[in-house]
């Protein structure tokens, strides 16, 4: 499944007047692409995110799904998209079975299947062992896991993730971007993974979608050059550096444009 | 060259060319050594010539402990209900009050006995409990569904919330001659009565546990498929359940000063009117029997909530 944005722009009116958050955003990703929407602080990243998911309405331009005409056709009631959010957004009155389970009851699966489905992707993050405790049981690491199998349980044709990993702390943060990389080369699905972490972008993904500050506008595109399957090894070695350096040169003067705008979220 | 920060440091301090050892472990050395009282020996490689730098041990300021930990005195509260019960009934067989007006403990007790045998209790329990359940059901089911429509549809907000403003205030037993007037001196007005008790405390906070549903757990719901009706029934009223709970608590408390307050205008039965009857009869422990059973009643409901609530609300902190 490919994502085409075409020409979004979006407009918000607050009490200050409007704010401009995305001007004329236009980007394909390719079939089974992982692709990081990397940008300053309030560059639009997470509304794009959520004009894909269909919770928001662009003002301009419209968010297309393509289906490679030969293969299997998109079965019946499956979702196109499904979001991991920061706060992880689980439903505190759920176990963590049941916020597994949401997705496919609430799209009427029959009982046996969800109970399949919610076991598989427990199993996949590991968390079988704490499937009957409840959100504030969890670790913030495990809680993002149970959001990730919240997703996937949903089988979506495109896996949205806003800033999954930046609420945990440093190390969660990086055993689960291993976690993250595994699961997605086992599922193969398109991801749009925003983030405001340059070395967590040029670790996970194919290609690097650059938002400038606010307004949002596409920046640049970036090709990362490091072959997969990718290891921590990768991390320590000094074309990752030299990348990132480059990433970091392309997003400074406008990450600092953005601070000194008192730019935020 | 790039000298380790030990040895600089050393040879700012004593003037004397860098040891070969890093700062940081001499100086755990010499502690050492000055600890163990053996001050500085002339032979220790020729660097400590002069005394050493006494050291003053520095205390933190003591910050005054706000949550001491230890024993709870919880047992102190029954010492007190004790010691108070204990005087109460020295007071009255002493004969310092006249049992008129302060009947000894005990002879409440034997009048509740007596009360219950006689079935005098049973059927005034009864009476005002179903009136009370009654109450209950009615003005928590209507509470739930207003404050649910209030609280989703903007039409409704529109329509009912000044209504519910408006009538709120109204101290609900002013009303009870009107409820008496309307549907007779039956069991409708004071079941009428204790449904517009409980429907506005129930109303009320179930608009506002819809109103604090969290937006993301929506977009969230919306997001993994949820419709509308799913975003109602699997997000927005667990998440308002607690809070419309604590309106139930509330609801609860007004239903019983109302059932008492009704029993005690216009009844032949019940609990109120068995105490308005025994005051009016100079009756006075049946009259104070009467406040135990409905003291007990106070508590056995609260308790009986505080069970439902962790049955239906296990994820929730109380």
């Amino acid at each position: 499944m490919r994502v085409v944005i075409e020409g979004v722009s979006k407009r918000y009116r607050g009490r200050r007047g409007e704010v401009e958050a995305l001007r004329s955003v236009s980007f394909e990703t390719r079939d089974g692409e992982f692709v990081a929407i990397l940008g300053p602080s309030g560059c639009g990243k997470s509304t794009l995110l959520s004009i894909v998911a269909g919770l928001v309405k662009p003002d301009e331009g419209r968010v297309r799904f393509l289906q490679a005409a030969g293969g299997p056709p998109p079965a019946n009631g499956r979702p196109l998209t499904a979001v991991v959010f920061q706060e992880f957004a689980l439903f505190p009155w759920r176990t963590v079975r049941q916020n597994i389970a949401f997705g496919p009851e609430v799209r009427g699966l029959p009982r046996d299947q969800v109970a399949a489905r919610v076991e598989r992707y427990l199993e996949m993050v590991g968390l079988t062992p704490f499937a009957d405790k409840y959100p504030k049981e969890l670790s913030g690491g495990m809680k993002q896991r149970v959001g990730i199998a919240r997703a996937l349980a949903n089988d979506p044709e495109v896996l949205l993730m806003d800033e999954p990993l930046s609420a945990l702390d440093a190390q969660t943060r990086s055993l689960m971007q291993l976690d993250l990389l595994r699961l997605w080369e086992e599922s193969q699905k398109t991801v749009l993974y925003v983030t405001h972490n340059l070395q967590e972008a040029a670790f996970l993904a194919d290609r690097i979608l650059l938002l400038s500050r606010r307004p949002g506008r596409v920046r640049a595109v970036v090709e990362v050059p490091f072959p997969r399957p990718r290891t921590e090894a990768l991390q320590a070695s000094p074309a990752f550096a030299a990348f990132c350096q480059e990433l970091w040169e392309l997003l400074r003067d406008e990450a600092r444009a953005a601070m000194e705008a008192g730019e935020d979220g | 060259m790039n000298l380790p920060v030990g040895q600089a440091g050393e040879t700012g301090r004593n003037g004397t060319p860098a040891a070969n050892r890093p700062f940081r472990l001499e100086s755990t050395a010499r502690a050492a050594a000055h600890e163990a009282g053996l001050g500085a020996g002339p032979a220790r490689r020729g660097e400590a010539a002069g005394p050493l730098p006494r050291e003053v041990e520095v205390l933190p300021e003591p910050l005054p402990a706000l949550d001491e930990p230890g024993p709870g005195y919880g047992w102190l509260g029954a010492v007190v209900i004790v010691g108070l019960l204990a005087f109460w009934e020295l007071v009255a067989r002493l004969g310092w009050v006249a049992p008129l007006y302060l009947p000894a403990p005990t002879a409440i007790a034997q009048e509740l006995v007596r009360m219950a045998a006689s079935g005098t209790l049973g059927a005034s329990l009864t009476a005002s409990l179903s009136r009370i359940l009654w109450g209950l059901l009615l003005g928590a089911a209507a509470g739930l569904a207003v404050g649910m429509a209030v609280g989703l549809s903007r039409v409704a907000e529109g329509a009912l919330d000044p209504l519910i403003s408006l009538l709120y205030p109204i101290p609900k037993i002013a009303v009870l001659p009107l409820f008496v007037l309307w549907l007779g001196i039956g069991e409708a007005s004071k079941v009428a009565i204790i449904a517009t008790g409980v429907f506005f405390p129930v109303a009320i906070n179930t608009i506002a546990g819809v109103r604090q549903t969290s937006p993301l757990l929506i977009r969230a719901a919306l997001s993994l498929g949820a419709n509308r009706r799913q975003v109602v029934t699997k997000v927005v009223l667990p998440s308002a359940l607690p809070v419309i709970f604590s309106g139930l608590r509330l609801g609860t408390g007004m239903a019983l000063l109302l059932v008492v307050s009704a029993e005690m205008v216009a009844a032949t039965t019940g609990l109120g009117f068995l105490i308005l009857n025994a005051g009016d009869l100079m009756l006075t422990t049946r009259l104070m029997a009467g406040i135990v059973v409905l003291s007990a009643l106070g508590i056995l409901s609260t308790w009986l909530l505080r069970q439902l609530e962790r049955w239906l609300l296990p994820w929730h902190e109380p």
